[in-house]
């Protein structure tokens, strides 16, 4: 207790430094602001005038950078707080400790609840540190949450109460008949172990084992976090520990505009899909709204579903090629061109072929067993029928899809109201006599159809769509619309493909995301376009990388891993670039890499 | 039967209007809320002791400004001012309690101030104190009061009143540091007060005892043990010639209840009492005291450690409080002991309890 009624945790003991091991970790003292607020549910002046007194305290802080600011859990369940964190930043603060969090790790609502009001009102920049003992097995999500630091203080806690802990699973040391762990602490004690050990010999090396337990648990973040695959390791655990399961499927509810604004657009990374979580990870509903959203089918007599492939992108597995064979025996050139092919899935929904290759369509992988859930069938009808009920009513539907699914597109036409026929009749889609079906049946429709337009070719219509998914349904027409007939595609998938308007380079479509780059040239055209715009707060851009403190504003539409443009104060296009924040990050945060520039203006 | 029966019914309903009414059951107020005989050591002696703690109108401070935090003995005081018939009715009731025991000590707590003349009017305390100087095996009275009751004239009265027996006074400081003892207890007197108490009590030859909390809300255990210790050694230099240290235990419909169940509040641990305890002995002047009767030991609204040697551990302190033997308390060893150090270190860091169960079922 100090002059004041403030705890201040002038030394945090157990604040670790070093995972590489627990004998190079080592305690450091943090200089730290008293703790704002002692009980919950004060009412809001108590608090304000509580927090001025705090805030004061601030102000005669030299360097606001070498202090830490410690906040109660509690404080995110109430808005009261969210001036004082405001002004903690406004100051220069960047280092938080969270802590009286231990008693929020079973009530999975509010713990949702508070992590991610924890990362959205403090800056991207800034470092948020749990200082309350946590259980190892909570890292992963807390990572995947914006956690940057943790202590290993559980580990000394269940030690001290003889626990051995190993991945979800708590031991009691005196039921443990042989260390079955592969950790250092462990194979120490399985040699030198001898028929009677001191309480203290094993306390300690309960307590080093437990500090392995928390080191594995980083590395293997640390090498998922640079892999893309921290979502996967998350979602595997919602099947080992309720507590992180409630939390997910919390978060996937309640709270999933919070997870979509940090999540990347595009990646190369494969997107694995296993449970029910991941119908409703970041990037697969994303993907699901934006084809509703952004996606305009282009005129066409005849549409074609059929089904997705475990090979991507689909057309390179065998049965698209099959598929493609059979309509080349049906269709001649000119009308193939004008069949428009929707592919149907689980997860993703319903793809438009003109997006087969944007991520992640061509990156997630399922199990394939051919039989779907209950939620899997829902969703895709949902999509599926969306999707279908963008083509006008007339448009002739003609599904290709295995018997046992009929049922699922029956119930998608039917509420996208269109005039369908079923194909197959086959238990294969692929077998020689449904590839007949289907190359009779497209033939018949096709002769009915009177006058054939000229459209567009299918790798133009790639191309349009992509940039409508990337930039928003106005875009094709920004970029391409004067240009229409004179664009040439140079090279194709798996090349990079280069789109020309004679011989300007306009963009190329990088085969590894489905993402188009733009050139200094084709965004000018996007010029009235605000949503992907970084505002430079100067004339002319040095080097290869916008920072954070060089943006001025930019559209809170931008996420990490969009392409977008650079606009400077003279409102000139000068640059585009690959977001590496999202577009409030980079609006808030004044250190930390905003935009990896591509192509700038010399 | 049938009236009798009904009777029974209205009584019940009775009680329970005059509960919502009063906030507490008033009781009969010819009983004391509640009287024992207990083992108690008078300066190095083992003696017995009888305490009675009387139903009297209640503690001003509760009455005016609410209370303490953690205290909810008012629950034990009448909805209104018993008439002093009434509290003689309850003093004399306790002494016949102990008819047939050779009395050494009597006791007398009113969950409030014996010296406040609203609790117990003038009249009636010369009588209940005449009546003590006649008891013929007495020979130490402890009364308990509030710093702002204790004058000159009411010392010198209660001393002649009882004549050769001792006077010893006792008054909760609960702490001495002010910031605590007024943001965490919400107690209402400065540690000045009690100097000035603590001086006039002295000056008169009396014994002081002081009482001191041990784990108010909002600190964490070290934080606690720390305070404690400190409080105690400053109140025997100010004068106190017994500490008795009180753990804090969670009475219902407090302040500290509300935290309690929040999981924002744990009660201390035994083993913070054992070392309070052994620290303060550690460093006081032979002829002082430090004691130690936690109320609800063992249980989950009280002091309490793992369940396992709470009993043990009880009777250490019981032990220890009668012998001042320091010696008693390294008789205690159990596995709990290493948690409680390591959650004393983190509770620092986690600035709120770090309760046992969470661990085992995080």
């Amino acid at each position: 207790m100090g002059e004041d009624l403030t705890i201040s945790v002038s030394h945090v003991p157990g604040v670790m430094q070093g995972t590489e091991s627990p004998e190079s970790a080592r305690e450091v003292d943090v200089a730290c602001l008293p703790t704002p607020i002692l009980a919950e549910g004060l009412d809001a002046t108590l608090i304000k005038n509580r927090l001025d007194e705090v805030i004061q305290t601030l102000t005669t802080v030299d360097d606001p950078e070498t202090i830490a600011a410690p906040l109660f859990a509690f404080t995110f369940l109430d808005n009261a707080y969210s001036y004082y964190i405001k002004e903690c930043l406004k100051y220069g603060v960047r280092y938080f400790l969270l802590t009286r969090l231990v008693k929020y790790l079973s009530r999975p609502r509010l713990l949702a609840k508070i992590l991610t009001a924890a990362r959205s009102q403090l800056s991207p920049d800034s470092v948020l540190h749990i200082i309350s003992p946590i259980p190892p097995y909570f890292i992963p999500i807390l990572a995947y949450l914006g956690v940057d630091v943790l202590d290993t203080g559980f580990a000394d806690l269940a030690a001290a109460s003889r626990l051995f802990l190993y991945h979800y699973y708590v031991i009691h040391a005196d039921e443990l008949k042989m260390p079955f762990c592969d950790c250092k602490a462990c194979s120490h004690w399985a040699e030198s172990r001898k028929d009677s050990s001191s309480p203290s010999e094993m306390e300690s090396w309960l307590k080093n084992h437990n500090i392995w337990q928390f080191i594995g648990e980083i590395r293997k973040v640390r090498f998922l976090f640079r892999q893309g695959g921290l979502r996967e390791l998350v979602e595997a655990q919602t099947h080992q520990a309720p507590q992180i399961s409630a939390l997910i499927r919390i978060l996937t509810g309640k709270f999933s505009k919070d997870l979509e604004a940090t999540t990347a657009t595009f990646s190369k990374t494969q997107v694995i899909c296993i449970g029910s979580e991941s119908l409703y990870r970041p990037e697969i509903a994303r993907f699901r709204e934006r084809i509703q959203t952004r996606f305009t089918p282009k005129a066409t007599p005849c549409v074609l579903v059929l089904p997705c492939s475990a090979k991507k992108p689909y057309s390179n597995s065998k049965s698209h090629q099959l598929f493609r064979k059979a309509i080349g025996r049906a269709l001649s050139r000119k009308s193939r061109k004008q069949l428009a092919e929707v592919i149907y899935t689980s997860p993703l929904g319903a793809i438009p072929r003109e997006l087969e290759y944007t991520f992640p369509a061509a990156h997630y992988d399922i199990p394939v067993t051919g039989d779907w859930s209950m939620e899997e069938w829902e969703v895709t009808i949902q999509a599926l029928a969306h999707l279908l009920s963008k083509f006008p009513k007339d448009t002739n539907i003609l599904a290709h899809v295995e018997l046992d699914q009929q049922l699922m597109i029956e119930k998608a036409l039917e509420l996208s109201k269109h005039e369908f026929t079923l194909v197959n009749t086959q238990p294969r889609v692929t077998s020689q006599d449904a590839l007949a079906a289907l190359t009779t049946t497209l033939r018949k429709a096709f002769q009915e159809v009177s006058e054939l337009k000229t459209v567009l070719h299918p790798r133009i219509r790639t191309i349009l769509a992509i940039a409508d998914y990337q930039f928003g349904p106005e875009a094709n027409q920004l970029l391409f619309g004067d240009l229409e007939g004179r664009i040439k595609i140079q090279s194709w998938y798996p090349r990079r493909a280069r789109i020309f308007c004679g011989k300007t380079l306009l963009a190329t479509l990088n085969p590894s995301t489905g993402q188009l780059q733009l050139t200094l040239e084709s965004a000018q055209k996007l010029k009235d376009l605000e949503a992907y715009k970084v505002h430079f707060n100067n004339t002319h851009l040095t080097g290869s990388t916008l920072f954070a403190s060089g943006v001025s504003h930019a559209s809170h539409e931008i996420r990490p891993g969009d392409e977008v443009l650079i606009e400077n104060i003279e409102e000139e296009i000068i640059g585009i670039g690959q977001a590496v924040m999202n577009g409030r990050e980079m609006e808030v945060a004044t250190k930390g890499f905003a935009v990896k520039i591509r192509k700038k203006r010399r | 039967m049938k009236s009798q029966n009904s009777q029974k019914i209205i009584e019940a309903q009775l009680s329970r209007l005059r509960a919502t009414v009063f906030g507490a059951a008033p009781g009969d107020l010819r009983r004391p809320a509640a009287t024992w005989i207990e083992e108690d050591l008078l300066q190095t002696e083992r003696i017995k002791a009888l305490t009675m703690v009387l139903r009297t109108q209640g503690c001003s401070w509760v009455r005016e400004h609410g209370g303490c935090l953690m205290c909810g003995y008012s629950k034990d005081s009448a909805p209104i001012a018993p008439q002093p018939q009434f509290l003689l009715n309850q003093f004399y009731f306790a002494l016949e309690q102990a008819k047939n025991t050779s009395l050494s000590v009597v006791k007398i707590f009113t969950s409030g101030s014996f010296f406040d003349e609203r609790e117990i009017p003038h009249k009636t305390r010369t009588k209940m104190l005449k009546r003590l100087s006649s008891l013929p095996s007495l020979r130490n009275v402890i009364l308990e009061t509030r710093p702002e009751y204790v004058k000159a004239e009411v010392i010198e009265e209660a001393m002649q009143l009882l004549g050769k027996k001792t006077l010893e006074v006792a008054i909760g400081l609960e702490t001495s540091n002010d910031h605590i003892r007024e943001k965490c207890i919400h107690k209402g007197f400065q540690y000045q007060d009690y100097i000035q108490a603590a001086k006039m009590i002295r000056a008169h030859g009396c014994a002081l005892r002081v009482y001191l909390l041990l784990k108010p809300p909002f600190l964490t255990e070290q934080e606690a043990i720390a305070d404690t210790i400190a409080s105690a050694l400053v109140a025997i230099r100010d004068g106190a010639t017994t500490v008795s240290i009180n753990p804090v235990a969670v009475h219902k419909g407090t302040l500290l209840e509300t935290l309690w169940k929040r999981k924002s509040y744990r009660p201390p641990w035994l083993w913070s009492v054992l070392e309070t305890l052994e620290q303060i002995r550690k460093k006081l002047p032979p002829q002082s005291n430090v004691i130690s009767h936690p109320v609800a030991g063992g249980k989950s609204r009280g002091a309490h450690n793992c369940g396992r040697c709470d009993k043990h551990a009880l009777h250490t302190i019981r032990t220890f409080s009668l012998t001042q033997d320091l010696d008693a308390l390294n008789d205690l060893n159990c596995a709990c002991k290493p948690l409680w150090e390591v959650i004393k270190k983190l509770e620092m860091v986690n600035q709120e309890p770090l309760l046992e169960e969470v661990i085992q079922h995080s």
